[in-house]
C-alpha cells in the first residue's frame, strides 16, 4: 500500500504541476465556450447593421404591405427596421430585365440579395429569394414568414373574412413538458434539459477515461523504453505500481473534472441555467468509478506490451472509439428510454458505464437493470484487473516487437 | 551473504540460465562474468525478484526475497533509465521514496552525493539536460542513495569518462570496505580483473569457472608470456608450444603449453623479433575464458551479433 502510495503520489504531482496539464486544463473550457458563445455572440454582432434588400415584384403585387410589415415587425436594438426594402423599378423593363439590374446591384453589393414575386405567386406560393450568399437562414426564414402571413392575408380577405378575427383565433399551443418521477418529483422539463445534462455526464466521462488512458498508456510505454521499469521493478512490486499508476491518474482526472465541475457551477449560477440534473449522481458515481476502473484495466492490457510512443497513440484512440459509440444512441435513447437495444448493451460492461449514463437521467432503470447491470460491471472490473495485472508483470519486461496474442495467453497462464 | 543455489531460466526455447550457483560475500567485491547474452542480466533480474527463476533458489542472509530485502538492494540496471522530463532531485526523491525513504532523509542525502559527484549545479535541472555521463551518475546515486546491503552494479563503468571511472572505482572501494554485499557484472574481463575478489563466469547460461580470483589464477599455472616487441608479431601465432595467443601491434599474450620453459619461447621468438619486455606471468581472465570455453569474449559476442544478423536478414 505504501509504494503504491509512492507511485501515486509521483504521478500525481509530476503531472499536475506540467505545462501541458494547465495548458490543458484551461484550453479545454475556453474552446468549449468559443464554441458555444461565438457563434451568438457573431449573430447578434451581424444584426446590428441594416439590410438593404431588393424587391421584385413586376405585377406591384404585395410591395407595399410587404415593405410595410417587414419594417413593422423585424427592428433592430435601436428600433431602427432591421430589413430596408427597395423596390426595383424602370418603367419599361420588362422581368427579365428588373432582375438583371437587381443581379447586378447585389453583385456590386448595393444590396444584400432580393426577393422576386413571380406574377403566378397566389397560385405556387413560391416566392424566390437571390442572393450571393444564400446561408443566412434566419433572414430567410423572416421573409418566408412574411409573405406566408400577406398571402393569407389576402386570400382571407378575398373570401371576406377579417383577419384580425383569425389572428385571434387561431393561437400556438405551447405544451408544457413536466416530468415526474415515483418519489412524487415534479419539474418542468424537456429534451434539451435532458439531452444537455445526460450529454455533459457522457462528455465528462468520456473525457476522463480517454486522456487519463491516454496518459497511462504513454507513462507505461515511457517508462519501457527508458528502461526506467527496471529500477521500478526492483523497487516495488508490478501490482504497486499498476495501483499507483492508476490511483494518481485518477485522481489527476478528477481535479480537472473538479476544476471544470467548478467552473460549470459558476456559469450556472451566474447564468441562472436550470435543469442540470444532479439528482441522480449518487447512482451515477459507482457506475462512473467502475466503468473508469475497468476501461484503465484495458488501457493496460493494451498498452503494456507496447514498445513506442506512436503505436500507444493509435491504439488508445481505438480504445477511445468504443466509448464513443454511447454517443450515437444518445438521442435515440433519449427519444425512447425502452428501446431494447439499449436495454441490452447496457448489460455490456465495455458500454455499461455510457448506457446506464443515459438510460437513468431520462427514466430510472428497474432496480433488476441496475442491480444486473453493476454486478456484471463490477465482476468484470476485477476480471480485467485481474488481467491486466498479469500481462503488465511481464509486458513491462518485454522490449523490441510487439507481443502475439499467442503470447500474451501465455503471459496470463503464466502468472 | 547472498546466495544464489542451481538457478534454471528457460524463455520460450532458449536456456537462458542453466544450473547457476554462487556465493556472495560481503566486504568482496563479486564478479559476474561473462560475454553479452551469456545470463548474467537474466541471472541478475531474478536476484531482484523482477522475474521467477523455473527451478533454484536464492537467499539474502538466509532469507528468502521479500519486501525488506528489496528495500535493502540498490541497483544499477545495464541500459540506464531516468524519466527525462523531471527535476533531477525530484527523480532521485522518487525512486528513493520507493525504497522507504522520507523526502526529507533522501533530500539529504542526496544533496551530499551530488555534491560527491559535482551534480550540485544540476540539481533543479530536467534529466534531459545532463550529459550521457552525468546521467549515468545520477543513476548510480538512485543505486545506493537508500544506503542498501546489498548491491548490484550491471556495467557500472561503460559509458564514463577517466575521471569519473576512478572516482566511481573510489566509491566502490568504500562500500566493500563498508561490508556491502557486492555483485559486480561486466563483460569487460580487464575491468574485471582490476576490481573482484571473487569471481563467477557464466556463459550460455552455465557457470564455467567460479572462485576466489587469485585462487583461480594460481590454478591455472604460471602459464602465460606477455611479450613486447617491434617487427610483425603475426610468427607468434605460429609458433611452436603455443597453445594459444593474442598478438596485437606491438604486443602479444602466449599461452603456451605446460611442458614448455618460457626460455625457449623468448630464444624462438628473438629470432624474429626484437624483444623490448618479456614477462611470464599469471594468466588473465581473458585467457582463463578463452581457455575454458576455446573462444574469447570477443569472438563469442561476434559470432552472437552475426547469427542475430543472419535471423534478422535470413
Amino acid at each position: 500500500m505504501n509504494k503504491t502510495f509512492v507511485v501515486a503520489k509521483w504521478e500525481y504531482l509530476e503531472r499536475v504541476k506540467s505545462k501541458m496539464f494547465i495548458a490543458s486544463l484551461f484550453i479545454f473550457p475556453v474552446v468549449m465556450i468559443a464554441f458555444l458563445v461565438l457563434p451568438t455572440l457573431l449573430a447578434t454582432r451581424a444584426e446590428d447593421t441594416q439590410k438593404i434588400i431588393g424587391l421584385v415584384d413586376p405585377q406591384d403585387l404585395i410591395t407595399p404591405v410587404l415593405m410595410k410589415k417587414i419594417e413593422e415587425r423585424f427592428s433592430l436594438k435601436d428600433d431602427r427596421p432591421m430589413y430596408i426594402i427597395r423596390k426595383i423599378e424602370e418603367p419599361t423593363a420588362d422581368t427579365e430585365t428588373l432582375r438583371m439590374i437587381a443581379n447586378s446591384l447585389v453583385f456590386a453589393e448595393d444590396i444584400e440579395g432580393y426577393i422576386y414575386i413571380p406574377p403566378d405567386i397566389f397560385e405556387t406560393n413560391q416566392p424566390e429569394y437571390y442572393s450571393t450568399n444564400v446561408g443566412n437562414i434566419q433572414d430567410q426564414g423572416r421573409f418566408t414568414s412574411i409573405i406566408r402571413d400577406i398571402l393569407t392575408e389576402f386570400r382571407l380577405e378575398e373570401r371576406g373574412v377579417d383577419p384580425n378575427i383569425v389572428n385571434e383565433v387561431v393561437k400556438p399551443v405551447n405544451l408544457r413538458t413536466v416530468r415526474i418521477s415515483p418519489t412524487g418529483d415534479e419539474r418542468e422539463s424537456d429534451f434539451l434539459t435532458i439531452f444537455l445534462s445526460t450529454y455533459i455526464f457522457l462528455m465528462v466521462m468520456m473525457m476522463l477515461i480517454a486522456t487519463s488512458g491516454q496518459i497511462l498508456i504513454r507513462s507505461v510505454v515511457e517508462e519501457k523504453t527508458n528502461r526506467i521499469i527496471e529500477v521500478l521493478a526492483s523497487s516495488c512490486s508490478p501490482t504497486d505500481l499498476m495501483a499507483g499508476k492508476i490511483i494518481g491518474l485518477s485522481a489527476l482526472g478528477l481535479t480537472q473534472i473538479g476544476l471544470y465541475a467548478l467552473m460549470g457551477l459558476a456559469a450556472v449560477s451566474y447564468f441562472g441555467f436550470e435543469g442540470i440534473l444532479f439528482e441522480n449522481v449518487w447512482l451515477l458515481l459507482p457506475y462512473f468509478v467502475l466503468g473508469y476502473l475497468f476501461y484503465a484495466a484495458i488501457f493496460v492490457v493494451i498498452g503494456s506490451p507496447l514498445s513506442s510512443e506512436q503505436e500507444a497513440q493509435q491504439i488508445a484512440g481505438w480504445v477511445v472509439l468504443i466509448l464513443l459509440l454511447p454517443m450515437i444512441f444518445a438521442v435515440v435513447a433519449i427519444e425512447n428510454p425502452g428501446m431494447p437495444i439499449v436495454r441490452i448493451l447496457s448489460f455490456i460492461p465495455f458500454f455499461t458505464p455510457s448506457f446506464m449514463a443515459l438510460r437513468i437521467p431520462i427514466a430510472m432503470p428497474s432496480t433488476f437493470d441496475i442491480v444486473v447491470t453493476m454486478g456484471i460491471l463490477i465482476l468484470s472490473t476485477i476480471f480485467m484487473m485481474w488481467i491486466a495485472g498479469k500481462i503488465f508483470r511481464v509486458a513491462i519486461l518485454s522490449y523490441g516487437k510487439r507481443p502475439s496474442f499467442g503470447e500474451i495467453w501465455q503471459w496470463i497462464k503464466a502468472g | 551473504m547472498i546466495e544464489v543455489k542451481n538457478l534454471y531460466k528457460t524463455f520460450s526455447t532458449i536456456n537462458a540460465v542453466n544450473g547457476v550457483s554462487f556465493k556472495v560475500e560481503p566486504g568482496k567485491v563479486f564478479g559476474l562474468l561473462g560475454p553479452n547474452g551469456a545470463g548474467k542480466t537474466t541471472t541478475i533480474r531474478m536476484i531482484l525478484n523482477i522475474i521467477k527463476p523455473d527451478t533454484g533458489e536464492i537467499y539474502f542472509d538466509g532469507n528468502p526475497f521479500d519486501r525488506m530485502i528489496q528495500n535493502n538492494i540498490g541497483y544499477l540496471p545495464e541500459e540506464r533509465g531516468l524519466y527525462r522530463k523531471n527535476k533531477l532531485i525530484h527523480t532521485i526523491l522518487y525512486f528513493a521514496g520507493l525504497k522507504g525513504i522520507s523526502s526529507r532523509e533522501a533530500r539529504k542525502r542526496a544533496l551530499v552525493w551530488l555534491e560527491r559527484f559535482n551534480l550540485t549545479d544540476y540539481t533543479n535541472n530536467k534529466v534531459e539536460e545532463l550529459s550521457k555521463g552525468n546521467q549515468q551518475k545520477v543513476q548510480f546515486i538512485i543505486s545506493v542513495l537508500h544506503n542498501p546491503k546489498y548491491i548490484i552494479l550491471d556495467e557500472p563503468f561503460s559509458g564514463l569518462d577517466p575521471v569519473n571511472q576512478i572516482l566511481l572505482k573510489d566509491i566502490i572501494g568504500e562500500l566493500r570496505k563498508e561490508g556491502k554485499i557486492l555483485i559486480f557484472s561486466t563483460h569487460q574481463m580487464e575491468q574485471a580483473e582490476k576490481m573482484c575478489d571473487d569471481v563467477c563466469i557464466i556463459n550460455r547460461g552455465r557457470v564455467v569457472l567460479y572462485g576466489k580470483l587469485s585462487e583461480e589464477k594460481k590454478k591455472f599455472g604460471i602459464n602465460t608470456v606477455l611479450i613486447e616487441y617491434e617487427g610483425d608479431g603475426s610468427i607468434l601465432e605460429r609458433m611452436g608450444g603455443v597453445k594459444r595467443s593474442a598478438v596485437y601491434s606491438n604486443y602479444a599474450e602466449l599461452e603456451i603449453d605446460s611442458d614448455v620453459k618460457p626460455r625457449a619461447i623468448i630464444h624462438e621468438a628473438s629470432k624474429y623479433l626484437d624483444i623490448r619486455k618479456f614477462e611470464v606471468m599469471e594468466p588473465t581472465l581473458n585467457a582463463i575464458f578463452l581457455n575454458l570455453v576455446g573462444a574469447s569474449v570477443e569472438e563469442i559476442e561476434r559470432k552472437d551479433r552475426e547469427t542475430q544478423v543472419q535471423e534478422v536478414t535470413g
